[in-house]
């Protein structure tokens, strides 16, 4: 076995690409307008569509008449647009957490666990969070889930392989090198990261979720978020950035997380309380 | 493990086309660019997602979700002027993100499907089929080896060796500087030796 060496992939289905290819294009030349669905899920979304939208045509009709902050009430739906001092902040940094909390969370953490495609998260063992070198130990709010006790938020170093990792409640959220946390962040670019959301029925309720794993320059000190959909807008989240690393997620009821039906943004300040930096995912 | 002849894919746009005049088309947002993107670069997307994966049915959705998003980015915004002369890498970027975003709902739809009834139809054995879980096996037993590395290295193999990008290429889709995707490798491959040792 030869690991640099491409392993063989069988080709795209012919027939699959020509109808993909075939759908983008088709897709692409309607109205800007149009909301992007992926075909194979058109069936089951027109299924469930026709069977509910008796039953809930009356509620989405009384819930827009109420002003729900849709921008273009009388068209298709949009996302709504909410100045950015118009929504208000929640604070999600509880305060620091002690060592002990800490290293045992850091041991959590290092104990190898499989992602959903089956593979390995990393390679330490949990015997080197004995040794590791905790950078920040942080509790936060667990906003997705609330009832929910708080998280641990924690960064440390694995000294002899000068590996870093980033943990949330013993999940490794990020890790790489030690001197890889600033690449990619500059004065002109102070945050980067990775961004991802998602939808989860809560009871009679869909919540849409998002989340941000970033890195950040020494100036940055706090990082929001806020999710904005067809109906309303979240609050912005808040966090403190500790150590040059940091994770900040939020919540948005009654909203799914699709593309065109839901933004993200995120901004940084620094420590003056100075915005230095803002982005929109979605 | 059993194994299928299997063809290795071509991935790159044909030889004397760059992806300049495409790119301004896309940027023009002409509906045929976006085919033409998907004629030179489905294939790539399609193997990148494969060997990340370990799975053809993750990969189809993959690649979709790729080429959809692309035309998002060109219809929302101006992503200026071609990096690399070649979109390759951006489209990999993209389907890198997507990827990821797709974990947790694959997640909550496998915790679905464990709740469903077995299906009433019988799986296809057709040789297609069959070549493609063979294909599967061999790919995720590449990717047991190479799990043992770190994310950010085995991802870094990924992208040089297997999906064939320039150290500059990677790097941009990786979003860090080219010296690290330098350092990656050679951390990668003062390993690969122990782990292909482990896995013999």
């Amino acid at each position: 076995m030869n690991l640099t060496t491409p392993p063989p992939v069988e080709h795209l289905d012919p027939g699959y690409a020509a109808d993909v290819k075939h759908d983008l294009v088709r897709k692409a030349r309607k109205p800007k307008r149009a909301r992007w669905t992926p075909f194979l899920a058109w069936v089951p979304i027109v299924a469930a569509t026709a069977a509910i939208a008796i039953s809930t045509t009356t509620v989405v009709t009384l819930s827009r008449s109420g002003g729900g902050g849709s921008t273009d009430p009388a068209g298709p739906p949009g996302i709504v647009q909410v100045p950015p001092e118009a929504s208000k902040v929640e604070e999600t940094d509880l305060g620091p957490a002690d060592e002990a909390w800490a290293r045992a969370a850091a041991e959590k953490c290092l104990v190898p666990s499989t992602d959903a495609y089956g593979t390995k998260s990393h390679w330490n063992s949990p015997a080197d969070a004995k040794t590791a070198k905790i950078r920040s130990a942080r509790w936060v709010k667990n906003v997705v889930h609330p009832d929910e006790r708080r998280q641990l938020l924690q960064s440390f170093s694995i000294v002899d392989e000068d590996v870093v990792f980033q943990c949330l409640d013993g999940v490794v959220l990020w890790h790489g090198i030690t001197s890889e946390l600033d690449d990619g962040v500059s004065a002109q670019e102070p945050v980067a990261g990775a961004w991802s959301w998602g939808s989860e029925d809560q009871g009679p309720v869909t919540v849409a979720n998002s989340d941000y794993i970033f890195r950040a320059t020494d100036d940055v000190e706090r990082v929001q978020l806020r999710i904005r959909g067809t109906e309303a807008a979240s609050p912005w989240y808040s966090t403190r950035v500790s150590g040059n690393l940091g994770y900040i997620a939020g919540v948005l009821p009654g909203a799914q997380a699709d593309a065109g039906r839901l933004e993200v943004d995120l901004r940084a300040f620094d420590k003056a309380g100075k915005q230095v930096w803002s982005k929109t995912f979605g | 493990m059993g194994m299928t002849t299997i063809s290795r894919q071509v991935d790159r746009p044909p030889p004397d086309t760059g992806d300049d005049d495409l790119w301004d088309a896309l940027r023009r947002q002409e509906p045929e660019a976006l085919g033409e993107l998907f004629t030179r670069y489905a294939a790539a997307v399609h193997a990148y997602a494969v060997r990340h994966t370990g799975s053809y049915a993750y990969a189809d959705d993959a690649v979709q979700a790729t080429f959809v998003t692309a035309w998002k980015q060109f219809s929302r915004t101006d992503v200026g002027p071609l990096q690399h002369g070649t979109a390759k890498p951006w489209l990999l970027a993209i389907a890198r993100n997507e990827l990821r975003n797709s974990v947790r709902s694959r997640r909550r739809l496998a915790q679905f499907l464990l709740r469903q009834p077995a299906p009433l139809d019988h799986p296809d054995h057709s040789e297609a089929v069959a070549a493609r879980v063979d294909s599967e096996q061999h790919i995720q037993a590449v990717r047991a080896a190479l799990s043992a590395l770190p994310a950010h290295e085995r991802e870094t193999v990924e992208l040089v060796y297997w999906a064939e990008l320039t150290l500059a290429e990677a790097a941009a889709v990786l979003g860090v500087a080219e010296g690290t995707v330098k350092a990656r490798l050679f951390r990668a491959r003062r390993r690969l030796p122990a782990l292909l040792e482990e896995h013999r």
